[in-house]
C-alpha cells in the first residue's frame, strides 16, 4: 500500500509544481505612512509606490515615509496585529473571506488609546486608505491592501 | 509581552502577580475608575451565572439521545455487511478515488494549463461601518469615499487630535 | 482552584469511562451525558436563546462527541474536548441561520459613538434606583446583550463566567490562542457591561 500512495504523491506533487497552479495564499498588506514634503530618508517601498499618484491626490503631500508595515495570511475568526510603529498599531479581527476580498474589523491604536474602528469589505487589490491624526508637519495615513 | 488588553482581563480574573501587577496598576491613570470597571465585569459574571437556564426533562433527553444513537448505529451495520459483498471494497474504493483526483489534476494542470491575468477584484473596497471613541476624540467626524480611477477606497477622519513629531518614530 | 500555570488533569474515573466508550460501550456514554447534558445545554441556550434549538443543538453535540469518541486522545480533559464540538456545532449553526438572514447582524463593536452630525442624542431611560427587575426581564436583557456578540465572542465570556474554564481550556476548545481568548474576553465585558449596567446596578 505505501509504494501506491508514494507513487500518487509523487505524482501528484510533479503535476501541481509544474503547472504552478496551486492557489495562491491571500495576503494583507497593511503599512503606517506618514505624508509630508519633507524630503525622503529611505526608499518608497513597493506597495506604497503603486498607489503614491492617489496619495498625492488625496492629501496634497509628496513624500511618503513608512514607519510600520506587516504581511499577513488572515483567517477567519483569527485576530492578529497588522502594522505597527512606536506609537500605533493596527489590530484586526478577521470575520470571513472570499474568493476576492475578506471581511475585517480594524481597530486603530494610539498607544492604548482606540482612535478608531471600522469594519470593511477589503477587495482584491482595492487599496484601503485612511486618513488618520495630523503628526508633526505630516499626516498619519493607513494603508490596507490585499495581494 | 502581552497586550493592555490581555494585561487588563488576567488583572480582572485575578490573574496578575508580582512585578507584572505592580506595573500595571502603576500604568493605570484612575486607579478608581479602573476599579470600579473590574467590579462591573465581576457583577456581569456574576449575573451570567445567576441566570443559568436549566434543563428540563433531562432524563427524556438521555432517552431521545440514546434512542437517535441506536437509530444511527442500525443503518451503519448494514451499509457495512452491504459493502463487504462485491469486488467493490472499502480499500478499492478509496483507491480509485485518490486514483481519479490524481488523473484530474493531472488533465486539469498540465493538459489545460492557462496562466490567469493578474487578478483584480471588480469591486471597490466597501466600508461597512466607522467608529470613534468619543471621549478619545470628541470633535472627530467620518466620511468615505471611493476613487474608482485609483481603484481605491477612502476612510477620511477629520478633528483628531494632533500629535507632534515624535510620534512619527518607527 | 487551578491557576493558569497547571494543566488540566483528566478525571480518572471519567477517563475510564472515555476508554469503554471506545470499547463500543454505550452505557458509559449515556454516563457521561449524564454528567454533562445540563452545563452543555445551558452554555448552548446562552449562545442561541431558545430552548428548542438549544436542545437540539445539544443533541447534535453529543451524536457528534460519540461518533468521534475514538479520536479522544486523553490529552485534555474531557470536557474540554466536548465543548470544542460543542462550540464548533452551535458557530456553524449560528452562522447558517446569519446567511438565511434568521438571526440580526452581530455586532462587536465597543459601544463607541458613530459619527453623525444630523443625529440628535437620544437619552437613555434609567430605571428608578428603587425598582427591582424581575427575572424574566433580566433573562431578556441578558439574552439580547449576549444576542450583540459574535458567536465567538458569546463562547469565550460564557465559557468564563458560567463554565469558569480557564484561558488554556477556552483557547482549546475555541482552537485559537491564549491571547485571542483574553483578547475577546476584554471586547465582550466591556460591551456587556455597557449594555447591563442598569441591569446588574439594579438586580
Amino acid at each position: 500500500m505505501r509504494p501506491r500512495l508514494l507513487l500518487l504523491v509523487a505524482i501528484l506533487s510533479v503535476a501541481l509544481s509544474s503547472g504552478g497552479a496551486s492557489l495562491p495564499e491571500q495576503t494583507v498588506w497593511s503599512g503606517l505612512i506618514i505624508a509630508t514634503n519633507s524630503p525622503p530618508t529611505e526608499p518608497t517601498p513597493a506597495e506604497v509606490t503603486q498607489i503614491e499618484g492617489a496619495l498625492r491626490k488625496l492629501f496634497g503631500y509628496s513624500q511618503f515615509q513608512l514607519i510600520g508595515e506587516a504581511r499577513k495570511t488572515l483567517k477567519t475568526g483569527e485576530e492578529d496585529w497588522l502594522a505597527s510603529s512606536k506609537y500605533f498599531s493596527l489590530h484586526v479581527d478577521s470575520r470571513g473571506e472570499k474568493a476576492d476580498a475578506y471581511v475585517l474589523n480594524l481597530k486603530l491604536f494610539q498607544e492604548q488609546k482606540l482612535l478608531l474602528e471600522t469594519k470593511a469589505r477589503l477587495s482584491k487589490a482595492s487599496p484601503l486608505i485612511i486618513r488618520g491624526p495630523q503628526v508633526g508637519d505630516g499626516q498619519l495615513v493607513i494603508v490596507l491592501i490585499v495581494q | 509581552m502581552k497586550t493592555f488588553e490581555e494585561k487588563w482581563t488576567a488583572w480582572i480574573d485575578d490573574q496578575l502577580t508580582g512585578r507584572e501587577l505592580e506595573e500595571f496598576l502603576a500604568s493605570l491613570p484612575d486607579r478608581t475608575a479602573a476599579e470600579a470597571e473590574k467590579l462591573g465585569a465581576k457583577q456581569v459574571g456574576s449575573l451570567l451565572r445567576e441566570q443559568a437556564m436549566a434543563l428540563s426533562n433531562a432524563d427524556f433527553f438521555s432517552h431521545q439521545l440514546r434512542e437517535r444513537l441506536d437509530r444511527e448505529n442500525a443503518p451503519m451495520r448494514s451499509e457495512a455487511d452491504a459493502i463487504r459483498t462485491g469486488w467493490w471494497t472499502i480499500r478499492r474504493l478509496l483507491w480509485g478515488g485518490i486514483t481519479s483526483l490524481a488523473v484530474f489534476a493531472i488533465c486539469t494542470v498540465v493538459v489545460f494549463r492557462e496562466k490567469t491575468p493578474p487578478s483584480r477584484s471588480q469591486y471597490l473596497t466597501q466600508i461597512l461601518g466607522a467608529q470613534v471613541d468619543p471621549t478619545v476624540s470628541p470633535n472627530a467626524t467620518i466620511s468615505m469615499f471611493e476613487k474608482k480611477d485609483d481603484h481605491v477606497t477612502v476612510l477620511w477622519v477629520d478633528g483628531l487630535q494632533s500629535l507632534p513629531p515624535e510620534y512619527a518614530a518607527k | 482552584m487551578q491557576t493558569e500555570a497547571s494543566v488540566a488533569q483528566p478525571d480518572v474515573s471519567e477517563l475510564e469511562l472515555v476508554k469503554q466508550c471506545q470499547r463500543g460501550d454505550s452505557t458509559a456514554f449515556d454516563e457521561l451525558v449524564v454528567r454533562y447534558r445540563t452545563r452543555v445545554f445551558g452554555m448552548i441556550y446562552n449562545m442561541v436563546h431558545n430552548e428548542q434549538d438549544a436542545w437540539d443543538l445539544a443533541q447534535d453535540s453529543f451524536v457528534k462527541a460519540w461518533k468521534s469518541i475514538d479520536r479522544f486522545r486523553g490529552k485534555s480533559s474531557f470536557y474540554t474536548w466536548l465543548y470544542r464540538i460543542v462550540i464548533n456545532v452551535t458557530i456553524d449553526w449560528l452562522r447558517k441561520k446569519q446567511v438565511k438572514g434568521g438571526g440580526t447582524e452581530f455586532d462587536d463593536n465597543v459601544q463607541l459613538r458613530e459619527i453623525d452630525p444630523a443625529s440628535k442624542t437620544v437619552p437613555r431611560s434609567e430605571p428608578l434606583p428603587h425598582q427591582r427587575m424581575e427575572r424574566g426581564e433580566v433573562r431578556a436583557r441578558i439574552d439580547q446583550a449576549i444576542a450583540q456578540l459574535s458567536p465567538e465572542h458569546r463562547a469565550v465570556i460564557l465559557m468564563k463566567e458560567t463554565e469558569d474554564m480557564q484561558y488554556h481550556e477556552i483557547a482549546e476548545a475555541l482552537g485559537c490562542s491564549i491571547g485571542t481568548v483574553m483578547s475577546r474576553l476584554f471586547y465582550a465585558r466591556k460591551k456587556l457591561q455597557n449594555l447591563l449596567r442598569d441591569v446588574y446596578e439594579n438586580v
